[in-house]
Parts: structure tokens; sequence; C-alpha cells
């Protein structure tokens, strides 16, 4: 009799290969075959995982169609299954997967929308925002500013693409009906998402301010962060920036960083 | 943050609720909790409640604060030979701390094996090893939480080979060795014994009332395969005329049990899924109006 953990290796196996000759003499044909009955479960996998996908990436199910989606997932859910059951952000691989997925190498967008599409799931789902109480910051002395360094939302997304990714997320939401034309040469867009309350929150950055935020975002201080962003962009407006930060409640908390 | 509840009560008591989804949350919050409604309470599957926050957690508290809750994972795998994931398990543990279950469930099945999880509720062979296995796994999750779980019997679309016990046996062993309860799967119950041959009185009949402590009730589909027609567990329609008639005779074996309504595709109408809680409330009023008798004719005589 075999034991178990054998058992169960070799029916996973034969699910993500779509073969069960190698479980079938495990399993009682009983008035079908095994193969026959392995398979109700192999389906049930592949359904409900890709409902799961579906859910996590409606936009990229009504660019390429439904139908073309089911087939996109049953490639992806056996090239990478799920590792854990928390299926509320399955699909990390799904950029990369799609980048190199042969039958939409016409589409060279849709990695983007679905970075952007997994990047809002991970807004959506992530940890809560606290309540930070801007006058501390404002008590802060002028020189303490330089050597700031702020935490921002942990729910909060940085992303920038080559193309209109956000315009094309946008006209395919439900209540759009994806009747916006969209120009694919319109140039790639530079943005961040965070979440307050229930809504997740887009803002469209220009490639400046983008690059100032992702500097802070990864620890850098505000006075190094401004001057960097200076030298490259002329028109880079330092208090409009900091105004946008504040007023969207971005901010998490923040530390004096002292040499 | 812990969860702090306000109001509301604390225990599943042995009346109907239902799965909640969240599709349904703006109609449950709409309800005030005095309103007469018959689905007095909720369960949530587990895991759709361990993410790190959003507003599936923002939900969840309001309606905790007025209904009590059991929670249902779908993704521990206790039949896996390899033993559990732990950092599921600490999960798991984090939302029964926050949200204070009445009950807190899973299954006789697996799921997850060699790194992969396969998100459907696979049987297992009922073997001495598997009982091992599986009783191991659920003093590990019981002890883990601190506190007693119940299991759910599975509905199976096929036997293995090796299997040498009787499910509803193999169950019951489980049940004496770890103390765990059970969450009696009615529909399940009907499903398995249609698709291989056996007898679901005979099944309920096998187990005593004091360790059934949760009922569950749902539709299913019906496939053909060939010749042969396979019932499929999907939760996606009415409970069916037989299944009423099971449940029916599991009260009358069990007594009354908190009874949910399951119903995770084709997801309905909230007014529906009340629908279907009040059929579950006519059958619970009588087992108690026919209890009450036999108490009365008992003190008579």
């Amino acid at each position: 009799m075999a034991p178990l953990l054998d058992i169960q290796n070799r029916f996973s196996r034969a699910i993500l290969t779509e073969n069960a000759s190698n479980i079938a003499p495990e399993i009682m044909a009983d008035g079908t075959t095994a193969e026959e009955r392995h398979n109700i479960y192999r389906n049930n996998t592949f359904i409900t995982l890709g409902q799961a996908l579906t859910q996590n990436f409606p936009v990229i199910c009504r660019l390429v169609g439904k139908a073309f989606f089911e087939h996109l997932s049953r490639a992806y859910i056996k090239e990478h299954p799920p590792t854990n059951p928390l299926l509320l952000t399955y699909g990390h691989m799904m950029p990369d997967f799609l980048s190199q997925f042969q039958p939409v190498s016409s589409l060279p967008y849709l990695a983007d929308v679905a970075r952007f599409e997994h990047s809002w799931n991970r807004c959506f789902n992530g940890p809560d925002s606290n309540n930070f109480d801007l006058e501390e910051l404002k008590a802060l002395s002028p020189e303490d500013f330089d050597s700031l360094i702020i935490s921002f939302l942990s729910n909060m997304q940085l992303m920038k693409s080559d193309y209109p990714v956000l315009d094309i997320w946008r006209s395919n939401q439900d209540e759009t009906h994806g009747a916006t034309q969209i120009n694919l040469d319109s140039g790639g867009c530079h943005f961040v998402l965070f979440r307050k309350k229930q809504e997740v929150d887009i803002l469209n950055l220009d490639e400046g301010d983008f690059f100032f935020l992702e500097s802070l975002y990864l620890g850098q201080s505000l006075g190094f962060s401004a001057e960097k962003i200076m030298e490259e962009y002329q028109t880079f407006d330092l208090q409009a920036i900091l105004q946008t930060i504040m007023k969207n409640g971005m901010i998490a908390g923040f530390e004096i960083f002292k040499y | 943050m812990p969860f702090l509840r306000k109001t509301g009560p604390n225990v599943v008591s042995a009346s109907a609720g239902a799965g909640l989804k969240p599709q349904h949350y703006h109609d449950v919050l709409e309800k005030s909790p005095e309103s007469k409604t018959d689905i007095s309470w909720f369960e949530v599957h587990t895991e759709n409640y361990m993410g790190a926050g959003g507003p599936p957690h923002f939900y969840l508290e309001k309606i905790r604060q007025d209904y009590p809750i059991s929670m249902h994972g779908v993704g521990l795998s206790l039949g896996s030979a390899e033993g559990l994931d732990l950092a599921h398990l600490h999960g798991i543990k984090a939302a029964v701390e926050r949200y204070q279950p009445s009950l807190v469930s899973e299954h006789i099945s697996w799921s997850i094996t060699d790194g992969v999880y396969l998100n459907d509720l696979i049987p297992i062979p009922y073997t001495a090893e598997s009982l091992q296995i599986i009783c191991d796994n659920i003093d590990h999750m019981q002890n883990f939480l601190g506190r007693k779980i119940l299991v759910e019997n599975p509905s199976s679309y096929l036997q293995y080979t090796s299997s040498n016990q009787e499910e509803p046996d193999f169950i019951n062993e489980m049940l004496g060795q770890t103390g765990c309860g059970l969450l009696l799967d009615v529909n399940n119950v009907f499903v398995s014994c249609q698709n291989h041959g056996w007898d679901a009185h005979d099944y309920i009949s096998r187990f005593r009332p004091e360790t059934v402590e949760e009922i569950h009730l749902a539709g299913h589909a019906v496939k053909k395969f060939g010749k042969k027609k396979i019932l499929i567990d999907d939760h996606g329609s009415n409970i069916s005329r037989d299944v009423w008639d099971l449940y029916d005779f599991t009260l009358s074996l069990m007594g009354n049990k908190p009874t949910l309504i399951e119903w995770d595709n084709n997801i309905p109408s909230f007014k529906t899924l009340e629908q279907e809680a009040a059929r579950a409330n006519i059958w619970l009023d009588k087992h108690k109006t026919i209890l009450a008798r036999v108490e009365t004719y008992g003190a008579l005589a």
C-alpha cells in the first residue's frame, strides 16, 4: 500500500500535468473510470483557481475575453500554482507570465496592466492606515526638514509604465464599458496607489514628482531626495508635491535622521 | 489592534445561519440587530479575512458587533501527510483572536502537498496511516489555537483502492482520539452516499448526537459521466428536497443544532438566502415542538 504522501504527490502532479495515468491505480473506477473521477478534481482545481484569477485580474480578463482568459489561466496555474491557501493576491507572477506568453506577444501593454491590477489588489488588501497627525510634522524646525525621513502608508504602491495603463484600466471598469479610445503611443504614466479608508485612491504624478516620492519611499531623507530631483527636473516644485502628499494623507510617520 | 465587541450575543445558537458573502454586506448592515430575521448568525471562510487589512475586515468587524459568527477554514488541509502549513496556522490564529468566533471549523480532506495548494477539498484514503496523520494535524491545530475545533465530513467523487475503513467509522475514531466535534454537512452526506452507493440514513445514524455541533445545508449539481450520474457539491443552488428530508431525519436523531445555509456560487439575493434560512427554522421549530411534547409526556408518565 502506497504511503499517503506518495498518493498526494502523485494526485497533485496528475492534476497539474493533466495526466492521470500515475494516480489511476489508487482510485476505484466504480461504474466509470479512475481517470474520469480524478478529472472531476482536476476540473474543480482549474475552475476555482481560474475564478480567483478572474477576480484578481478583471481588466486582463475583459481585454482578452473570457474564453481566452480561461485558456491563459490554465497555462498560468500549471506553471505557477498557488503555494499557499491565501488567494486574495494570487497571481503575482502574472506580469512576467504575460510578457512571455506567446499568444499575447502582440499586446505588450498587458503585462503592465496585470502589474497594475496586482498592485491595486495589494493596496486593497494591504494593512489599514493609521491616523497620523500632521501637526507633529508642522512642529518641526526648518533645519529638521532636511534630514526628515518619511514613512508612508504600508498599503501604498508606486508604479510607472511605458504604456497608458491607467487610461486602459479606467476605461475598462464596469461603469465605462470600455468605450474610450486609447492611443497606445500617447506615452507612459507614473502614479501612486494608496488606501486611507475603504477605497483605493490613484494619483497621477509628473515624472519628477514620481521619482521624488520613490526616493522618499525608499527611505532617503527629504533634503537628499529634493536636491537629487531638482538637479534633474528644472520644473520640480517641492512645495507642491509636499502639499499633495500631506493633503492626501499618505504619511504614516517620520523620523529625523541624525548623522 | 484587538477587536473589541461592543454588543451582540457571542454564541451561535441552534438556529439558522448563513454564509456571509461580500455581495450581502450592505443587506446585512441595513437590518437592525433587533429586527426579526431568519438568519441569526453568519459563517465566513477564514481565508477571506486573513488579508492584512481592507474592506473585508471593515465589514466583518461591523457585522460581528451584531451577530455571533463561525469561522470555517477551507485551506489548512488537515489531511496532508506533510503536516500543517505553520504560516497559515498563524494566520488562522490571528483571525480567530480578532473576531472571537463561537465556532471554528475545517475539513476532513487535503489540498496541499509538495508546496502546492490545489484549492479543492480532496478526500483521503480511510486507512490507519491516514487516521494517524489527520489526528496529529487536528491535535496540532487545537493545541495551537487553544480551543476545540469542528471538522466537516467531505463530499467526494472517488474512493481509494487502499481504503479499508468506512467513512463514518473513520470519522468516529478521529472524533474519539482528538476530542474535536463534527460539523455534519447533510448535503455532503447525500452527495457522497449517492456517488458511492452508501446508505445516507445509516451513515448519519452512526454518529452520537453529542459529537455533532453544527450542520451544513447546501445545493448540489447533477452531472453525467457516460452512463454514470455523479452529484457535484457546488453550493450553487437551492437545497434539494432530498437533502431537506435528510435534514429532518438528522434533527430527529441529533436534536436541534446550529444550521448553516451555504451558497458560494451563483450567489442569490439576500432575500433568497433568508428564505432558505426560514425553511431551516421551520424544521428546527417542528423538532423543538416534538421534543417539548416528548418531555411533557415523560413528565406525566
